[in-house]
């Protein structure tokens, strides 16, 4: 648009006087927005109207400004009975935020006391759900382990009177080894259990699973692994031991074939 | 003292600059307290107004109603009648200066549209018709389409200004700004296009705006 031949066009004097259109109008603020010029032009003819109808002003008859004044008292008399209302001391504005900044900064302990606590049960709450769902997970595992096909469950016969009892399940695939304790009696605190697989080749030569503690009933425990075993057995040793088999010791044993 | 408080107000503008219409009502307070017959800006007359404050009213009035009063006046002959609209503008203002947008003009226009839009109802009222037509004062020779005159306000203002057009231009100027009539209307009672019309009311605005300025 060429914003001079617009200006020029008489539209700014038109719209001062209230002669356009409402489109007209509408269209004309909105190049006032974009066009300093176009607004610059505007003010100039309001100016000059305003100065020439000032210039030229005859008074008005007397008396209208009394009942305009009588009229407008009238109206802001009603409204204006709420906002005249004396206003409360400057001191008692201030208790009232005293008391409000004391309430809030309660409320505000109170709530952060509540979080904590709840944030401290609920992190119990997740620990018991974590430690459930893992046993729950490894229970589910181990119920994979013992249905799996290859797995070979090994009878442990008990050869002492007050000997574990136990069942070896035994994965010849993955080789993964769990023992499914039924009872298992408590032992002096410098005694273990220890699980071995022994291999007949020229005698017995066993292999360590790992050693555990007594005291149990009816939980799964996963061993090491065995590759190859031809039968499991369980003796007594001393914490921690890291030799050989006592099997002076020995409370039970179960071969894998059956014979 | 009023220097300080200055400041403040120009800080203020600045801040609300955006919306000039809005001055520093701290300093508008000040300022009256310590000259109460304080000549207003028409900024801080506004916001002033806004507040429904009395002594901006009054100094509204006193500055303002006379070259209100020649506009009505021009549009409407019998003084009496004038006045009764004046009244109504007047209070219009007051009650609808919150309405007013200095963005789109100086307060003066706006007041000035108010006044003109009052004067053309009342010319246009049944009431106001039937009342001339039992005076028998209406020219209706022309058609209706006769300037709106009256010895005490026709040689003044816009209608002095008027006198310097030619007949044609006059007329537009009349039936369109003192008559209020739309385009459109005259278009009609003239028996031109639109578009002509439309070009010579510009024309004669043009040289009218040659003439004020």
């Amino acid at each position: 648009m060429n914003i001079k031949e617009y200006i020029s066009s008489g539209v700014v004097e038109s719209y001062v006087l209230g002669l356009l259109s409402a489109q007209e109008r509408f269209e004309f603020e909105q190049y006032c927005e974009t066009y300093p010029e176009l607004r610059a032009a505007r003010e100039s003819f309001e100016l000059a109207i305003e100065k020439q109808a000032m210039e030229n002003a005859v008074a008005a008859p007397a008396g209208i400004k009394e009942k305009i004044l009588s009229a407008i008292d009238q109206k802001s008399k009603t409204s204006k009975i709420i906002s005249m209302e004396p206003t409360t001391p400057r001191r008692s504005g201030f208790s009232w935020i005293a008391a409000a900044s004391v309430i809030l900064f309660l409320v505000a302990g109170y709530f952060a006391y509540n979080f904590y606590n709840k944030n401290k049960e609920l992190k119990r709450s997740n620990e018991e759900m974590t430690a459930k769902y893992n046993t729950a997970d490894s229970l589910l595992n181990e119920r994979k382990v013992l249905e799996a096909e290859n797995v070979t469950v090994v009878n442990m016969v008990a050869m002492k009177p007050n000997a574990p009892s136990a069942n070896i399940y035994w994965d010849t695939t993955s080789a993964n080894v769990y023992m499914l304790v039924k009872n298992m009696p408590k032992l002096a605190s410098d005694k273990q259990y220890q699980l071995w697989s022994l291999i007949d080749s020229n005698g017995l030569r066993p292999t360590s699973l790992g050693l555990f503690d007594g005291g149990k009933e009816k939980v799964i425990i996963k061993m090491n692994n065995a590759q190859k075993a031809d039968a499991f057995a369980i003796t007594i040793e001393k914490r921690g031991n890291t030799g050989g088999p006592d099997l002076g010791q020995l409370q039970n044993m179960g071969k894998t074939k059956l014979q | 003292m009023r220097p300080r408080f200055r400041k403040i107000c120009i800080k203020k503008y600045f801040v609300n600059k955006a919306s000039r219409n809005r001055g520093c009502f701290f300093c508008l307070s000040f300022d009256q307290l310590l000259e109460p017959n304080t000549k207003y800006s028409e900024q801080e007359l506004v916001v002033l107004l806004n507040e429904q404050n009395n002594n901006a009213f009054n100094y509204l009035y006193d500055h303002y109603s006379g070259a209100l009063f020649t506009i009505i006046n021009q549009i409407v002959p019998d003084r009496d009648m004038a006045g009764d609209v004046l009244q109504e503008v007047f209070i219009n203002i007051w009650k609808k200066i919150n309405t007013y947008d200095a963005s789109k003009g100086r307060l003066f226009t706006w007041m000035l549209n108010i006044a003109r839009n009052a004067a053309i109802d009342k010319i246009r009222s049944k009431g106001y018709r039937d009342n001339q037509r039992n005076q028998a004062i209406v020219e209706t020779e022309n058609s209706g389409m006769s300037m709106s005159s009256n010895p005490t306000v026709s040689d003044v203002g816009l209608k002095r200004v008027l006198t310097t057009l030619n007949a044609e231009s006059r007329k537009l100027i009349d039936l369109s700004y003192f008559q209020g009539f739309t385009h459109e209307e005259i278009a009609k009672m003239l028996g031109i296009p639109l578009g002509t019309v439309k070009t010579r009311i510009r024309t004669a605005i043009i040289q009218l705006r040659s003439m004020i300025q």
